[in-house]
């Protein structure tokens, strides 16, 4: 009989330094590792109770505003500079990375700060508000370090250390205070201002040209920096009802699109002179935004508590409908990866949805938060900041679970293979009842079940009326057709 | 009408210029940026109200407003209405609309006062609009007949061919325009379409995106650095490191001078340069051999490594001492050094064997489990092992053959003992537990029968053997009076000839009787013993056979040694008689049976013929001692579960109850019970009266008959219940992206973790979808992807291609 005696070489068993890793020898063959499905499923199920065990979103409120939050704008060029514009005509620009207020302005408005952008060159930003103005600030974001220059060094070959985590590190730098408001006593001065005859509701910055487009009570209008007067005006062509939003397209940079008060979604391209079309939806949409990987595709949030994702060459249906909420979204912002998006609620909720599921992925909410009127990604898509009726101003991680900061490799790799179980085991119904189970404000449970037995009579009740109606002259309609009233062309 | 509006308003914006307080030095003039953004943004001159007509308009239809100020109110009036209509109704053409057209191109077919005029209003206006995609129909001065006749109006028939054109103009209005409604609509479904057509440009990226296994938008141009990287990418940066370079270079270069090719100058094979071709050849030759003949000898060990006979073994076991005892010999004859030496080394083996001293109760263990007492049957059978191995080593010693080692008197002696055994005491000891069961009890009567049985066979064949040897010696003078016993011994000796064939070809024959009478009377002895012990289980089957050749040898009639080869089969089938061997000592109730049973077979032996022709095998079946041992499997089953008399049908009575609850079947439900018949105390119960069926209760609809998966088998109920804790593995339908439920079952195979897999499987199997880095900006889709996009497309058709 053959005896095999453990032989462990030298060289194969000893580190050369601690800095080393340690060598593990495994035996892969599956017959010393029974039952891996078992045992796997076993590890989803705690995988799946650790990732809610460590959910724990809230990351800070920041506070600072007097009244209610309406409007935000978050940078595209720099990840820190935070603009707000309250009710009572505030704004503040803040720092989120120090999560302080680094200027402010109580008396920037008259009337309630309804839109505020951040332009390209993140050295200005714009408000509109109600008293029919638009006012252009400096925003003191020194360029040094911004990213062109950043680029610029990489180019070189000079690497910063903290060059790839420097949106904390550095970010003090970025934002300065303006040297407009150098003495807090003295309220800053706008760098320009335009006067209008009618009120804003919205505005946005064109992504790569010195121009902003604004919705106001009639139209839309397209704003040059240097021009007094609108460049281009585009009335709604079917009714005249007021203009809620208006949104850039991202990588398609000549369209528009905007909501309006007669529950109708609007497209412009400025290089045309009219509007391209309008569908009109069974109630009003609140916000509208683009998604920033499909120029094709953008969400609207609806008073009927439902957001609507759309393809823009096929306005005649939605392509999912996003429910969850149960209060009118107010607000939307596109993670840039364009992969998610958060909606903020009148029912003190945000929710975060993947674009192609029609269920949230995740709700936060906080005990004293109010009303959501603004939500939005930072740029590099891990925290959202939302902005709400209780003035004050909030700082989630995108993904609940998610740790902040450096992780080690196997770190790293745990978390993946963990990430990987519970979505692998997903259907089984003990995961999933740990992954998708949320404690939600009695308020809320109340009214999803309230929404559910509404939902299940009128199913029934439409049923009951194509049951008894002549055969073939009622269909059922689906629940994305229902969304729309109809198509203009 | 966009544009009138937002020449409204931003004239409404100029006008309040002058009142803000805001520098607006850069800033164009209002007028300046309506001239530019008009030509651009201006759909048609449509003419609004007062403010909107500029110089141009003015110069053409300025003769008109000179004429009738009041048509041009009318006209405006008539303007107003229309741009709301237009607002409201915007579907349906409004006949408002057409009116307001066909005045336009009354205005514009008006004749006009001059020639000059005409010609700059047309070259004007191709000035002030350039074709373009967006206003190429925005021309609104249209070609007139009477513009094309002016030319010609110093021609002699001019006024003839004036007449008849303008009869044309009254019998056919030529409205050239199409309604600005329309004309909207035209124009925004031209936009739409062509703004599609430019987004669509994006799907093939769109789809990329989404369909790639992982977004990775971690900063790029950082890479891992590794030895590998670091000594491929090395360059000399400073003298120091200039000069170590050049140092190996050179070495390395003289190196390779020296021994060019050193690594392949000898080999095994012989390839130097100093042999001649044959000599390598005959060298390859004998390598070729050498290889060919240990791979036979290697194959032929591993061929006899793996053959498993005990018989084998033996012979060869034989063989080898054979030939060692041959070598000793011839040493003896030629060294005896070395054949001292030899025996040195056996006696050193030897001494070896004693020093583990396990052949004696003196080890450590040995003497404690001696000393505590209570010994149980492990360790009473570790201890006896013990001592077999020193009675071995002592048989050796003294170089006794075990084969032989006991001689005919010990063995009547050890006969005679264990008949005196059997037929006494019985009583004694009650067993305990399964001793105690009534076929335990008739089993160790069975075996104590037999080894009676066998003790007598032995003790008779010593005595015929010591008959015969008398008879040898004065065999002569007793010929003739003893013709009837030699006859007897005749057939008996008939008889045994016929039971060693048949011995022979069932049982392998045990060569060495004393042997196996030591091991009966070790069995016979150990009376305290628990007779449970799977060693001593073997041992009582070997017994069994062995009593069955020494019953041979005593010559036993056939139907008697059958029976006990029944007995032997019985032993090793019955289940029961396995496990629960009876001890020696029974009752001695027990052992009048076996005396009785022992005087039937010597009658049986004694009238063999006549058993012979009735047929032996049935007796043991009928005979009224019926033994657990005689019992078949079946019959066995049978008592095992005799309670259970009606269990047939009870699992039917179940089973149908079980397929009724399913099928929602009920008894006669048509009837309203209580109905009809008087209550109370003392009152019979009523007798069950027939009435028409349905006519209380509703006729019930008839039960869809769920049907049992087990309706079809009669001998099995399977339980259709719902099992509450497998469910909890189970999904109830197939998930969302899975399409059968082999998609998903092969989804969900296959282990990911790092039990099962590499590494590099690991970290491929779980890199997630979407990879960010904390303070890494996104960009939103640009040029620069839809490029990346198009131009890894092209690469993969150039790969292809």
């Amino acid at each position: 009989m053959k005896i095999k005696a453990l032989s462990r070489s030298v060289e194969g068993n000893t580190r050369s330094n601690s800095g080393d890793i340690k060598k593990l020898s495994r035996n892969l063959d599956p017959k010393h590792k029974p039952l891996e499905r078992a045992r796997e499923y076993t590890r989803a199920v705690t995988s799946a109770k650790l990732e809610r065990m460590f959910a724990k979103p809230f990351v800070a409120a920041l506070e600072g505003h007097v009244d209610s939050v309406a409007c935000s704008a978050a940078s595209r060029g720099h990840l820190c500079p935070f603009v707000t514009g309250g009710v009572d005509g505030e704004i503040r620009v803040w720092d989120l990375a120090s999560r302080r207020t680094v200027w402010n302005n109580k008396t920037s408005h008259t009337g309630a700060v309804n839109g505020v952008c951040i332009s390209n060159d993140g050295k200005s930003f714009f408000s509109c508000s109600t008293d029919k103005t638009i006012k252009q600030w400096g925003l003191g974001v020194k360029m040094a370090g911004g990213r062109k220059e950043k680029r610029k060094r990489k180019e070189k070959g000079v690497l910063d250390s903290d060059s790839d985590s420097d949106g904390d590190s550095d970010s003090d730098s970025e934002v300065k205070k303006s040297s407009t408001s150098s003495d807090s006593s003295k309220n800053p001065a706008p760098l320009n201002s335009w006067l209008f005859s009618d009120t804003f509701k919205s505005m946005d910055h064109h992504w790569n040209e010195e121009q902003f487009a604004t919705a106001s009570d009639e139209a839309v209008q397209v704003w040059s920096h240097h021009r007094s007067n609108p460049i281009q005006t585009y009335e709604p062509f079917n009714g005249t009802d007021s203009c809620n939003v208006v949104r850039w397209n991202p990588s398609e940079r000549s369209l528009l699109a905007h909501t309006s008060s007669d529950r109708g979604i609007g497209l412009h391209d400025t290089r045309a002179s009219s509007s391209l079309r309008k569908t009109v939806l069974r109630m009003r949409s609140n916000c509208l935004e683009w998604n920033p990987m499909e120029p094709m595709n953008f969400v609207v949030g609806n008073e009927d508590h439902n957001c609507y994702s759309f393809d823009m060459r096929k306005l005649s249906q939605p392509t999912m409908v996003h429910k969850g909420h149960v209060g009118a979204v107010l607000s939307i912002g596109w993670s840039s990866t364009g992969r998610e998006f958060v909606t903020g609620s009148y029912d003190r909720t945000i929710r975060i949805f993947n674009y192609r599921s029609g269920t949230s992925r995740d709700s936060y909410y906080a005990k004293r938060m109010q009303r959501v009127f603004c939500v939005n990604y930072t740029a590099d898509a891990k925290f959202i900041v939302s902005g709400s009726d209780d003035t004050n101003l909030r700082i989630w991680k995108a993904r609940s679970n998610e740790k902040l900061g450096q992780q080690l490799v196997r770190e790293e790799r745990a978390t993946n293979y963990r990430n990987t179980l519970v979505k692998k085991f997903e259907h089984m119904p003990e995961v999933r009842n740990i992954v998708k189970s949320r404690n939600m404000p009695k308020f809320v449970k109340k009214q999803t079940a309230m929404a559910q037995i509404q939902h299940a009579s009128a199913k029934r009740k439409e049923g009951n009326i194509i049951k008894h109606s002549k055969k073939g002259s009622v269909a059922w309609k689906g629940e994305r057709a229902k969304a729309i009233v109809k198509e203009y062309k | 009408m966009p544009r009138t509006k937002a020449q409204k308003s931003s004239n409404k914006s100029s006008n309040k210029q002058a009142k803000k307080p805001t520098d607006f030095s850069k800033i164009k003039t209002a007028d300046e940026y309506n001239q530019e953004y008009l030509d651009n943004s201006e759909d048609e001159s449509e003419i609004d109200s007062d403010d909107a007509f500029d110089e141009e308009d003015e110069k053409k239809y300025g003769s008109l407003f000179a004429n009738n100020d009041d048509d041009d109110d009318d006209s405006s009036d008539d303007d107003d209405d229309s741009s709301v209509n237009s607002g409201a109704s915007y579907d349906s053409d409004s006949d408002s609309e057409e009116e307001e057209v066909d005045m336009l191109a009354a205005l514009d077919n008006l004749p006009t006062s001059s020639k000059s005029n005409t010609r700059k209003s047309l070259s004007t206006s191709h000035a002030s609009l350039p074709e373009s995609r967006f206003s190429s129909q925005t021309n609104s001065s249209t070609l007139t007949m009477d513009a094309l006749l002016n030319p010609v109006s110093s021609a002699p028939n001019y006024t003839t061919l004036r007449n008849t054109t303008s009869k044309i103009d009254a019998t056919k209005s030529a409205s050239s325009r199409l309604s600005d409604v329309v004309l909207d609509r035209a124009k925004r479904k031209v936009n739409y379409s062509s703004t599609k057509s430019d987004i669509s440009n994006w799907t093939d990226a769109v789809k990329m995106n989404r369909e790639a296994e992982t977004l990775d938008f971690r900063p790029k141009g950082r890479e891992r650095v590794t030895t590998n990287t670091l000594s491929s990418t090395f360059e000399a940066a400073n003298d120091f490191e200039k000069k170590i370079e050049a140092a190996l270079q050179k070495q390395k270069s003289l190196e390779d001078s020296e021994h060019p090719g050193s690594f392949d100058s000898d080999d095994d094979l012989g390839h130097n340069k100093n042999l001649t071709i044959s000599e390598v050849k005959k060298r390859h030759s004998e390598l070729a051999k050498i290889r060919s003949l240990l791979f036979y000898e290697e194959s032929k060990r591993h061929r006899l490594n793996k053959i498993k006979s005990k018989k084998y073994r033996k012979i060869r076991k034989k063989k080898s001492d054979r030939e060692k005892s041959k070598e000793l010999d011839l040493l003896a004859e030629t060294d005896p050094s070395k054949l001292l030496e030899a025996e040195e080394k056996d006696a050193v083996k030897r001494m070896e064997e004693r020093m583990s001293l396990q052949h004696r109760n003196t080890s450590k263990w040995a003497r404690k489990q001696l000393r505590r007492g209570n010994i149980d049957t492990d360790t009473r059978r570790m201890l006896s092992e013990q001592i077999a191995i020193s009675d071995k080593l002592r048989a050796k010693k003294d170089g006794i053959d075990e084969g032989t080692s006991s001689d005919s008197e010990d063995l009547e002696a050890v006969a005679r003992e264990v008949i005196n055994d059997t037929q006494g005491d019985g009583d004694e000891v009650e067993g305990r537990g399964l001793f105690k069961l009534d076929f335990m009890k008739r089993g160790m009567e069975t075996q104590r029968k037999r080894a009676r049985e066998e003790a007598e066979g032995i003790l008779r064949e010593i005595e015929e053997e010591e008959e015969w040897k008398r008879r040898e010696e004065g065999g002569e003078e007793s010929e003739g009076g003893e013709s009837e016993g030699e006859e007897d011994q005749k057939e008996e000796r008939v008889g045994r000839e016929e039971a060693k064939r048949i011995l022979d070809e069932g049982i392998e024959r045990e060569t060495r009787v004393g042997e196996g009478i030591t091991i009966d009377i070790s069995d016979s002895d150990s009376e305290d013993e628990a007779a449970s012990s799977k060693m001593d289980k073997v041992e009582n089957n070997k017994v069994t056979k062995k009593v069955s050749t020494r019953a041979e040898k005593a010559k036993e009639k056939d139907d008697l040694k059958k029976k006990q080869k029944e007995g032997a089969f019985e032993t090793e089938d019955n289940p029961w008689m396995q496990q629960k061997q009876p001890s020696k000592k029974g009752s001695k109730k027990v052992a009048s049976h076996s005396v009785v049973d022992v005087d039937a077979g010597v009658a049986l032996m004694i009238d063999k013929t006549k058993v012979d022709v009735t047929g032996s095998t049935s007796d043991s079946e009928n005979s009224e001692s019926e033994d657990v041992t005689t019992l078949t499997q079946k019959q066995l089953v049978k008592r095992a579960f005799a309670g259970a008399k009606d269990a047939r049908k009870d699992f039917e009575r179940e089973k149908k109850a079980l397929a009724d609850r399913d099928s929602g079947k009920k008894e006669d439900d048509t009837e309203v019970k209580g109905w009809g018949s008087w209550t109370g105390v003392g009152v019979k119960p009523p007798s069950k009266k027939k009435r028409k069926k349905g006519k209380l209760a509703p006729p019930s609809k008839e039960p869809e008959k769920v049907k049992r998966e087990d309706a079809k088998m009669p001998t099995v109920i399977l339980n259709e219940k719902r099992h509450k804790k497998s469910s909890q593995f189970k999904v109830t339908t197939v998930p969302y992206p899975y399409t059968s439920a082999e998609q998903y079952e092969r989804a969900m195979a296959g282990p990911i973790g790092s039990d099962w897999q590499t590494t590099k499987a690991v970290i491929e199997g779980t890199r997630p979808e979407i990879i960010t880095r904390a303070g890494r900006i996104i960009d939103p889709a640009g040029k620069r992807m839809k490029r990346k996009i198009m131009e890894e497309k092209g690469g993969r058709r150039k790969f292809r291609a």
